[in-house]
C-alpha cells in the first residue's frame, strides 16, 4: 500500500511518567537528536531505527494526560498528529495505572490515526497482582497491544514488528468510538453534517481532522478549535448557530455543561474496558513506593533526608570532580607547553594558540567533570521520582514565599543550567507563579558559574574553598527568596494558585537512561566550549594582542582601552578594568569570565593565573567579584529563554536590569562594608 | 456503598482514611475573572463566549484534575495529610500531591 522505500513515521505519545523516554531510547539508541517544536520551547526529540529493511523515523511527543487545548504540550501533540499524519501513533501506557492512561488512548483514537498501545511496565503490574487480558484489551479498543518492560528493554522488537505490520496492512484496526450517549451523539451527528456542508471548513480542516472530532471539540468548547472555525467558516455559515443550539439543547437536558458530559462518558468507556480486561488478584493498600514514601516524606525525617541528598549532590560534584579535573588540567598545561615549543614563530601565532585558544578554552574545559557530575545528580533526582517528593517537602516553605512546591523543581534544576530550568516552569499552571519562578531562577547558581568560584577560591581562600563557595550558593538562594517575596508583593499581588502534581512511583534509574538524560544537558557545555567560548577567547585574545607592539593584555591594548571606558562603573566595587572586560564578555556565557582571565593573564596554566590574580584582587574584592558574577545579568541563552517563556521582551529586560542593579549593590556593600570593618583588605 | 456521612473537604481527613469524591467546589467562576477582550466574538457567538484565557482559567485546573482521575464518584484514599502542608492521595494506582487550598475544595463522603 505505502511506498516501501519511504521511512515510516511513528509518533510516541503517552502520559508523563509512563516510561515513554525509556522506550524512545530503547528504540533509537544513540540515533536521536533534541530540538524544539517550532515556535515553542517544548522539547522535541527525534530518532531513527530499522526494522525489516524499513526505516522508522520516530518522534517523541511531549507527555500529556489528555488532548485539550489547555496546555501547550497537549496542543503540540494534537497539532503534530493532525498536521503530519504519522503512519502510526504508539501510545505508551503504564500497565499498573491503566485507567488513567487509556483516557489519553481514547482521545488519540478519536483523532483518526492508527494507534498501537505499548503497555509498559507489565512486570510491575503483574507483581502487584494486576492481570491484564491483552487479547481482550486489544479487541475492545480495536488496536494492537504490545506488552513491554522498558527498563529491561523487553518488547522493543515486538513493537517494531507491530509497527511495520500495521503499516503494511497486516494488522487490522477496528474503528472503535467512545459512545457519548444518545442525546450527545445526536448532536454530534447534526454538527458533523453541518461541518461537511461548509466549504470553508472542509477545505481547511478535513485533511487533518475528522468531522466527528471537530464536532466533539466544538461541543467541548475547545477554545482553539473554536477560534479556528470562526476564522475559516464562511460568514453566513450555519455552523455557529448550530453549535450554539446544540450546546443549549444539551445543557438544558443535563443541567451540566457539555464538557463534563463528554468527559464523563469518555471515562465511562475507559472504566468499562478496564473492568472487562483487567483482573485484580488482590486489593493492595501499600506499595513498595508508599513504604519508601513513609520515610522520605515523613513529617519530621523528610526534610533531613532532603538536606542530605542536596549535600550529597554538592559533595559529589566538588569532591569526586577534583580528580578528573586534575588530569584535564595536566593535559591542558602540557598541551600549552608543547604548543609553545612547537610553534615558535611567528610570535602572534604562538600567542594566539597558547594564550588565546588553549588558555581561554582550557581554563573552562578543566571544569567539565564537575559540570557532568552535577547534571548526573540532577538527572538521578528526576529519574528516580524523588524530585516530585522534594516539591512536596518544600511546599510549606515555598508557600511562605507566595509560591508552591512545584516551583521548587525548576530551582533545583537551576543548579545545573538555568535554560532547561526556565523551560521546566511549564508545569506551573499559574502565569503569575511562572513568571516569578522564572525571574528568580538565574539566582540559582548554575554550573557555568562554578569555574569562576573555583578559580577565585583557589587563589584567595585556599584553606576554606568549600565554605566560601557554599556561602556564594547560599547568597544566591537568599536573594532568590527575597526577590520572590518582593515580586509577589509588588508585581503580582495575590495568592498562588492551587496545584495538583503526580507523584510517580519510585524507580531504579537505568544507567543508559540516566546517562542519555545527563548527556542531553551536559553536552551543551562541551559544544559551548567549542563554539561560543572559543569564539569569545579568540576575540579577547585579539583585543589583548593588538595593536601590535603593546604589552600583551596591558592597558595599551584594545582590551585595555575598552576596559578603561567601562572602569568607572566598576571602580566603586574595587574592580579594575580587566574585571570590566571579563564581566562584559561573561554575559555571552558565564564561563567566559574565566577564559577572559585565562587569555588576558596569559597561559592556560592554573597556578600562573592564581598568582597573577592575587596582584589585581584582594580577598575582599575577590569575594565581591564572585558575588557579582553570581548575581549579575544572566547569560544570553538564559535571557533568550526568559523572553520566549514569558512571551515578551519586557520580562527579559526586567530580569537583565534587575539582576545587574542587584549585583552592583551587593558587590558595593561587600566592598565598602568589608573595608570599613577591615576584613581581607 | 455511599455512607450517610456528610460531605467533608478532603483536606480535613486524616492519613489512612478513605472516601468517595462527591463534588469539586469553586472551580468555575469565569464571571469573576473575565473581561471582554474581543467583543466581536461575543456578537458572533451570542452569550456563549468570553475570552478563553479568562474564561478557562478555572477549567484548566479542573481539566488537570479530571485527567488525573479526580472526578465525582471516584474513591480516594488519604496517604498522607501533612497539614498545614499539602496532601498526598491515592486514586486508583496513582499517587497525587494536592496543595491544601485544592484539597479543601474537593468534597468527599467518608467510607
Amino acid at each position: 500500500m505505502t511506498d516501501s522505500k519511504r521511512p515510516i513515521t511513528v509518533a510516541l505519545a503517552g502520559n508523563p511518567n509512563a516510561g515513554k523516554t525509556t522506550i524512545f531510547n530503547n528504540l533509537t539508541g544513540a540515533r536521536q537528536h533534541v530540538g524544539n517544536w517550532p515556535g515553542v520551547t517544548v522539547e522535541k526529540k527525534e530518532g531513527t531505527c530499522r526494522q525489516d529493511g524499513r526505516e522508522l523515523s520516530i518522534v517523541d511527543l511531549p507527555g500529556t494526560y489528555s488532548l485539550t487545548a489547555y496546555s501547550l504540550e497537549e496542543v503540540v501533540v494534537r497539532d503534530f498528529i493532525a498536521a503530519e499524519k504519522p503512519d502510526v501513533v504508539v501510545d505508551i501506557a503504564d500497565a499498573g495505572n491503566l485507567e488513567r492512561n487509556l483516557y489519553l488512548t481514547t482521545q488519540l483514537m478519536e483523532l483518526g490515526v492508527p494507534v498501537i498501545l505499548g503497555l509498559n511496565m507489565t512486570d510491575n503490574a503483574s507483581k502487584r497482582g494486576i492481570d491484564i487480558n491483552l487479547e481482550l484489551l486489544s479487541e475492545l479498543l480495536g488496536v494492537p497491544v504490545v506488552p513491554m518492560v522498558g527498563l529491561r528493554n523487553q518488547g522493543t522488537d515486538k513493537l517494531k514488528e507491530t509497527i511495520v505490520s500495521a503499516v503494511s496492512g497486516d494488522v487490522k484496526f477496528r474503528d472503535v468510538n467512545v459512545n457519548y450517549g444518545r442525546e450527545p451523539e445526536e448532536e454530534i451527528e447534526k454538527l458533523e453534517k453541518v461541518i461537511r456542508s461548509d466549504k470553508g471548513i472542509t477545505e481547511k480542516f478535513l485533511g487533518k481532522y475528522s468531522p466527528r472530532w471537530l464536532a466533539i471539540k466544538l461541543l467541548e468548547e475547545d477554545p482553539k478549535i473554536e477560534e479556528d472555525i470562526i476564522a475559516y467558516a464562511a460568514d453566513d455559515s450555519p455552523i455557529l448557530s448550530a453549535v450554539e443550539a446544540s450546546r443549549h439543547h444539551l445543557s438544558t437536558i443535563f443541567g451540566e455543561d457539555i464538557e463534563t458530559i463528554i468527559v464523563d462518558n469518555r471515562f465511562g468507556f475507559v472504566s468499562g474496558v478496564v473492568r472487562e480486561a483487567v483482573h485484580r488478584e488482590r486489593e493492595e493498600y501499600e506499595t513498595v513506593s508508599d513504604r519508601i514514601d513513609n520515610i522520605l516524606t515523613h513529617r519530621i525525617f523528610g526534610f533531613p533526608f532532603f538536606a542530605l541528598f542536596m549535600w550529597l549532590m554538592f559533595f559529589l560534584t566538588f569532591f569526586l570532580g577534583k580528580y578528573p579535573m586534575a588530569w584535564i588540567d595536566w593535559v591542558v598545561t602540557n598541551l600549552a607547553d608543547l604548543a609553545s615549543h612547537v610553534i615558535t614563530s611567528p610570535a602572534w601565532l604562538q600567542s594566539f594558540i597558547v594564550d588565546g585558544v588553549i588558555g581561554g578554552v582550557g581554563a573552562v574545559l578543566v571544569f567539565m567533570p564537575q559540570i557532568f557530575i552535577m547534571f548526573l545528580c540532577i538527572s538521578l533526582l528526576e529519574d528516580t521520582g524523588y524530585m516530585a517528593r522534594a516539591a512536596f517537602i518544600m511546599d510549606r516553605i515555598m508557600h511562605w514565599l507566595g509560591l508552591h512546591g512545584k516551583s521548587f523543581i525548576p530551582m533545583v534544576m537551576g543548579f545545573g543550567c538555568n535554560v532547561p530550568a526556565v523551560m521546566a516552569t511549564r508545569t506551573l499552571e499559574s502565569e503569575k507563579d511562572r513568571i516569578i519562578t522564572i525571574l528568580i531562577n538565574p539566582f540559582m547558581s548554575c554550573t557555568a558559574r562554578l569555574p569562576v568560584y573555583a578559580l577565585f577560591t583557589a587563589a584567595f581562600f585556599a584553606g576554606n574553598q568549600g565554605t566560601v563557595t557554599f556561602s556564594i550558593y547560599l547568597m544566591g538562594i537568599i536573594l532568590a527568596v527575597v526577590s520572590a517575596k518582593l515580586f509577589r508583593k509588588f508585581l503580582f499581588p495575590g495568592e498562588s494558585e492551587p496545584f495538583v502534581m503526580e507523584l510517580p512511583p519510585y524507580r531504579w534509574p537505568t544507567a543508559k537512561g540516566t546517562f542519555i538524560h545527563m548527556w542531553d544537558r551536559a553536552s551543551m557545555f562541551l559544544r559551548k566550549a567549542g563554539t561560543v567560548i572559543l569564539a569569545g577567547s579568540i576575540v579577547i585574545w585579539f583585543l589583548s594582542y593588538f595593536p601590535t607592539g603593546v604589552e600583551y593584555g596591558g592597558t595599551g591594548s584594545l582590551a585595555g582601552m575598552l576596559g578603561r571606558i567601562l572602569e568607572p562603573v566598576f571602580k566603586p566595587l574595587g574592580f579594575d578594568w580587566r574585571a570590566a572586560v571579563a564581566l562584559l564578555f561573561g554575559i555571552i556565557a558565564k564561563e567566559i569570565v574565566v577564559s577572559t582571565y585565562g587569555t588576558l593573564l596569559g597561559a592556560g596554566e592554573g597556578q600562573a593565573i592564581s598568582s597573577k590574580l592575587q596582584e589585581i584582587f584582594t580577598p575582599l574584592t575577590a569575594y565581591g567579584f564572585m558575588a557579582f558574577t553570581l548575581i549579575y545579568t544572566p547569560c544570553l541563552a538564559t535571557v533568550a529563554v526568559i523572553r520566549k517563556e514569558t512571551g515578551s521582551w519586557k520580562w527579559a529586560a526586567f530580569s537583565m536590569s534587575y539582576s545587574f542593579a542587584l549585583a552592583w549593590l551587593m558587590a558595593f556593600t561587600i566592598y565598602r562594608l568589608g573595608s570599613i570593618l577591615g576584613i581581607g583588605g | 456503598m455511599m455512607s450517610a456521612d456528610i460531605k467533608m473537604p478532603l483536606g480535613f481527613m486524616n492519613s489512612g482514611e478513605s472516601g468517595v469524591i462527591e463534588e469539586i467546589r469553586g472551580m468555575r467562576h469565569p464571571a469573576m475573572e473575565c473581561e471582554v477582550e474581543h467583543p466581536h466574538r461575543i456578537s458572533r457567538w451570542g452569550q456563549l463566549r468570553m475570552h478563553p484565557q479568562h474564561a478557562n482559567r478555572g477549567k484548566k485546573l479542573e481539566n488537570r484534575l479530571v485527567c488525573m482521575g479526580i472526578v465525582p464518584g471516584e474513591s480516594i484514599q488519604i496517604v498522607k495529610n501533612s497539614a498545614p502542608g499539602p496532601v498526598i492521595v491515592a486514586i486508583k494506582d496513582t499517587r497525587l500531591c494536592l496543595d491544601r487550598a485544592l484539597a479543601c475544595k474537593i468534597m468527599v463522603s467518608r467510607t
